[in-house]
């Protein structure tokens, strides 16, 4: 299964993390910092499977409920995209070269979702990223590939969002419905109250 | 009041990070207290926004959420609108950590969110439930009654999710698995694409936990799949499940052979291919038994080679055929070994990750063959980039400029030397080539010692132990490598101060050094020049070294100086004396300032062996040439007793044969594997039975009677022999033997009386008798360094003394009227629990007993005072067990009231009354 998903900027400032398997905050952020060093490291043009003598995985000492202990087949996979990494960390039930594709359809989702999706719109839109990434993993096993399928999934969301947002958003309707709840007779006040206003002109 | 939307925050960061540390500092600070009065505050929709502000800056810094932090969580999750809920469930993950009250809070909103008409719902609580399934078994087992209910939901996008809840549910809530499982494997027909392809991912997790045993029967639905489904996604889960599966079932090999082989010459998808091939190669399906599984492995081998050979092409299908050909190794080397030079140059790869595939599949290739090239490629990345003249070795400059002749040399050289872990893991490597199967690959033991040499000079890492640990077990195998070794480590390693300053940065040389220094101690006779050796073993400078090379230092230096002198005394000469005193006097010199070594283990070995220099000094100085042939020992005090024996003696100082002796009186070889299986066990030696039953402490009764029913088989069996430990387990069971037959020659309620009535009434011949026994079991109990009793023994009545006091200690503490009165009586009541019968315990017991069945009336009182009184005084060993075996008298004896009639014979009854005790023990088992 898929341990972790990681998106990290070529500094090492991370843009998304997504563990699905438990592990102290402390040791996701170590594990982070440990691969971006090591990945950072590797020049260009060399394959996307990072393979280190020095890589650990706290999370495997951690928790020992997924670590069988016969493979410690943990890999992590990345892929480079301008400013950005896309790192997966899987176990030995995922195929190499296929979540190799599969970071290529989350990135064309993230495209798809943004428009030109860039490392801005990550560092802004934290939430979306989350919520394009939930639709293609769950629970660290492969929820959909197809990526019409999953844009469509996620523009889904996206309006279900705006639908909820905008009926409850606490400034439009509760600013103009307030007063007018106040006034006994909203309809009434608001229909006499032009009227008012000229009477008051001395009209 | 301001509110910061997410956005207003990651501005904020970005505008205060630029500035400073601090200002960034006092901005997130700003931000928490925000934060915190949000998530506390009532409008739900700003308490959802500090919610995501927590999870993006958890996400940036380590900070620990505020407190109740999750209380927020469950409260923004239950909220009705959509997108606020969904923000819910987002954080939920971060938020909760194992079965905390607020999981418990959950349960309700889930379930109504699971089972919601709308269709937008359900898969929010589906996405966070992965999580909070695997953390929560109690909420597993809630929920999963609902989970299979959405595996029929009418849209596919909630199927799926549902099926993938499965496997964390499952896997808190195993029982779960056996009910759902039939509905999990209707999945796999589903009509919805992406619902099969979960369910097979899920059925994959489920089966590399489990082992594939249970998925079998899924066979035919996952064939199904695998010839009828286009989506290269599942299509790969399906191959690589059946990995798992065809090596516990053989016949579906021949089942998927066709198919398998049909993808491998019709898919464009590389991915889709490359799982086939692995499928194949980890599958089992290459048996070279078959016909066509030995075709089948060499299209496998080809395809693979033809990805590692692709100089220009995806390096990812290098790494991932290296990845493959290690699997394939084990069942056709040979095939592989077509691709040597490939993979060798792939030893040179830039790529770390290659590299490490590389030595992998390099660690498995190596045979008697190819051993020699392939650690000198090995070594040759070891070396430093730049070879100057530090390289002492001429193996290790060959070596480095055959890496100089390689196609990248510069730059991988210098990458490797930049990573520690690498060049340890290479090193480990390298040594674990040479040690694979007992050394069964190495052509030649001479270059091995030399190669180790140059791993300890080059590797610069750690591997210090390692490289000691198999020269030393080379030497000690190969008896004909030994002169060569000793005469290259006296050469190279004893004597380079240079090599010996490196050690001490806790590197790889300082194993080697030891090595070293321990292999000439233990072979001085291939040494060229045992004086030399000496010197440079006690260097000026091995007082900066660490304090186990130090013993061994000195211990080497013992060695070889008596080796010397022994060497020394056969052509005896005033040359050889002068020379042997300035030696005496320079090993003094060399080993006088461990004296004060603060590490102890230096310290003690520099004085023994210091005060042996002393003592040959002594002797060397006053040691009269020897033409005049006068023995020269005799002015030495207190050693003369080994000495001066003769009158006549050798013409050199006997002493020069002092040290000898201690070093080499045994030779140690090399144990064989499994030698010890081997080794009979001598008849009559029983390993698992305690020496002292109970292990020397109380135990239950029951066991106690297991080893007390043991012993006595024992007893019976092997009469007087086994030593000390035996001697008491014979008395411990004699003693019980006895009380028993004492408590059983009576009946049951008089038994304590009997006692009594024992003590006093013990007559002449059977005192005598005592007092002789005593002094027969002191004089065995002399030699015994275990024996504990001795003292006591010494003084001629203690047996009943001790007892008597403490007795009246303790009864005066316990108000016992009839104990009380009768102290004077205990005296005599007592020495029946553990003196007596220690003292007693006889080799012909059957007179003791023939003589005890008469004092059959015993009374109550009496055992509950020997209680009281072993309680009192359990200080030893042997008392602590005489306490267990009251208590264990006492039960049994009020079994017998009933059913025991009084004994008819009385070696017989032993045994009679052995066995219905025990079973009498039973019954009280199993009733109560």
């Amino acid at each position: 299964m898929i341990q972790a998903v990681l998106i990290f900027n070529t500094h090492g400032k991370p843009r998304l993390s997504k563990f699905y398997t438990q592990s102290p905050p402390l040791m996701q952020q170590s594990l982070i910092a440990q691969i971006f060093s090591l990945i950072s490291d590797r020049p260009a043009g060399v394959c996307n499977f990072l393979d280190a003598p020095d890589l650990v995985f706290p999370s495997s000492a951690g928790k020992g409920k997924e670590v069988r202990g016969d493979d410690d087949d943990i890999r992590v996979i990345y892929r480079h995209y301008a400013t950005l990494y896309f790192v997966f960390v899987v176990d030995g039930a995922e195929s190499e070269l296929g979540i190799l594709d599969l970071i290529q359809v989350f990135v064309e989702s993230l495209d798809r979702a943004f428009e030109n999706v860039c490392e801005l719109d990550l560092i802004f839109h934290f939430d979306e990223v989350h919520h394009v990434l939930s639709e293609i993993i769950q629970g660290g096993l492969v929820l959909e590939t197809n990526i019409n399928e999953i844009s469509a999934c996620v523009q889904a969301s996206a309006r279900n969002r705006k639908a909820s947002a905008a009926s409850s958003n606490p400034l439009l309707p509760s600013m103009l419905t307030a007063p007018g709840a106040g006034r006994s007779g909203s309809r009434g006040g608001s229909a006499d109250g032009p009227r008012r206003w000229l009477a008051a002109m001395g009209v | 009041m301001f509110e910061r939307t997410l956005q207003d925050l990651i501005r904020g960061l970005r505008a205060h990070k630029a500035s400073s540390k601090a200002a960034e500092d006092a901005f997130l600070a700003e931000a928490m207290v925000e934060m915190r009065e949000e998530l506390k505050g009532k409008d739900m929709a700003l308490k959802a926004e500090g919610v995501l502000k927590m999870c993006y800056l958890m996400m940036l810094y380590p900070i620990p959420p505020p407190p109740g932090f999750a209380f927020h969580v469950v409260e923004v999750m239950s909220s009705p609108r959509y997108h606020l809920k969904q923000l819910g469930y987002l954080a939920a993950p971060m938020a909760f950590s194992g079965e905390t009250e607020e999981v418990v809070l959950t349960v309700n909103g889930i379930k109504k969110d699971l089972m919601s008409p709308h269709l937008a719902m359900p898969p929010l609580p589906l996405t966070a439930l992965p999580y909070l399934l695997s953390m929560s078994p109690s909420l597993a087992n809630t929920l999963h009654p609902d989970l299979l209910h959405l595996l029929t939901h009418s849209s596919p996008r909630i199927r799926k999710r549902a099926v993938l809840c499965l496997l964390p549910c499952w896997e808190s809530y195993p029982e779960g698995l056996r009910e759902g499982f039939s509905r999990l494997r209707e999945r796999l027909q589903d009509e919805d694409q992406g619902v099969v392809g979960a369910t097979v991912g899920v059925v994959m997790e489920l089966a590399r936990r489990q082992g594939g045993k249970n998925y079998l029967p899924l066979a035919p639905e996952l064939f199904g799949i695998l010839t009828g489904s286009s989506n290269n996604w599942m299509l790969i889960k399906v191959v690589k499940l059946f990995a798992i599966l065809t090596p516990l079932e053989p016949r579906l090999v021949r089942k998927l052979l066709p198919p398998i082989t049909n993808l491998i010459s019709s898919t464009s998808a590389i991915s889709l291919l490359y799982e086939c091939v692995r499928t194949c190669i980890v599958g089992g399906m290459l048996d070279p038994d078959r016909a066509e599984g030995e075709v089948l492995a060499r299209v496998c081998v080809e395809k693979l080679g033809g990805y590692l050979r692709d100089e220009g092409g995806d390096q990812n299908l290098r790494y991932i055929a290296l990845l493959a050909m290690v699997k394939i190794i084990p069942t056709h080397p040979q095939m592989v070994a077509e691709y040597q030079e490939e993979v060798l140059q792939s030893l040179d790869d830039p790529d770390v990750s290659i590299r490490m595939r590389a030595l992998e599949l390099v660690t498995s290739m190596v045979d008697q063959y190819n051993m020699r090239s392939i650690v000198d490629q090995l070594l040759a990345h070891l070396a430093p980039p730049t070879k100057g003249s530090s390289l002492p070795s001429a193996m290790a400059s060959l070596a480095a400029a055959a890496g100089g002749g390689s196609p990248t040399p510069t730059t991988t050289a210098q990458s490797l030397s930049l990573t520690p872990a690498y060049r340890l893991l290479l090193a480990q490597r390298l040594i674990g080539i040479i040690a694979h199967d007992t050394y069964s690959n190495v052509p030649d033991f001479e270059w091995v010692v030399s190669v180790l040499i140059d791993v300890a000079y080059i590797s610069q890492v750690d591997v210090g132990a390692e490289i000691k640990d198999i020269l030393l077990d080379v030497i000690g195998r190969v008896r004909s490598v030994r002169e060569y070794a000793v005469g290259v480590l006296e050469d190279k390693v004893i004597g380079d101060e240079e090599f010996r300053e490196r050690g001490r940065e806790g590197t790889g040389e300082d194993g080697l050094m030891e090595a070293a220094v321990w292999i000439c101690g233990e072979y001085p006779s291939d040494l060229s020049s045992p004086l030399s050796a000496i010197s440079s073993i006690l260097s000026p400078t091995l007082h900066l070294s660490s304090p186990s090379l130090i013993s061994l230092s000195l211990q080497s230096a013992a060695k070889i100086f008596g080796y010397h002198t022994a060497e020394a005394s056969t052509s005896w000469s005033v040359d050889r004396h002068t020379e042997t005193k300035n030696l005496v006097a320079s090993v003094k010199s060399g080993v006088s300032p461990f004296i004060s070594h603060s590490d102890i283990e230096v310290q003690e070995r520099a004085a023994e062996l210091l005060q042996l220099l002393n003592f040959v000094e002594a002797d060397i100085s006053t040691h009269v040439p020897p033409i005049k042939t006068v023995n020269g020992d005799d002015t030495v005090p207190g050693l003369e007793g080994g000495f001066e024996a003769e009158s006549s003696g050798p013409p050199y100082p006997k002493s020069l044969f002092l040290f000898q002796p201690l070093f080499t009186s045994h030779e140690l070889n090399a144990v064989a594997y499994r030698a010890q299986e081997v080794v009979q066990i001598p008849e009559g030696l029983d390993l698992d039975r305690e020496i002292i039953p109970g292990g020397g402490f109380g135990e239950i009764d029951v066991e106690e009677e297991v080893d007390e029913s043991e012993v006595e088989k024992e007893k019976l069996d092997l009469g007087e022999g086994g030593g000390a430990g035996m001697e008491e387990l014979r008395k411990v069971l004699r003693e019980q033997e006895e009380r028993e037959r004492n408590g059983k020659g009576k009946s049951g309620r008089k038994k304590g009386k009997g006692k009594k009535i024992e003590g006093e009434v013990m007559s002449v011949e059977e005192k005598e008798e005592r007092a002789k026994r005593k002094a027969a079991k002191k004089a065995r109990a002399k030699d015994d360094p275990y024996y504990l009793y001795d003292e006591k023994a010494d003084v001629d009545d203690v047996d009943d003394i001790p007892i008597v006091r403490l007795d009246d200690v303790d009864l005066a503490n316990t108000e016992e009227p009839q104990t009380k009165t009768k102290s004077s009586r205990k005296k005599a009541d007592l020495p029946p629990s553990p003196q007596i019968d220690r003292g007693e315990l006889p080799e012909g017991a059957s007179t003791v007993l023939s003589s005890r069945p008469p004092n059959t009336d015993r009374v109550l009182s009496g055992l509950a005072a020997v209680d009281l009184n072993d309680a009192s005084c359990t200080h030893s060993a042997s008392r602590f067990e005489e306490y267990q075996l009251d208590d264990e008298k006492d039960g049994e004896q009020e079994l017998r009231v009933g059913d025991l009639p009084t004994p008819v014979g009385e070696i017989q009854v032993v045994r009679v009354k052995r066995k219905k005790k025990t079973t009498g023990k039973k019954k009280i088992v199993e009733e109560s």
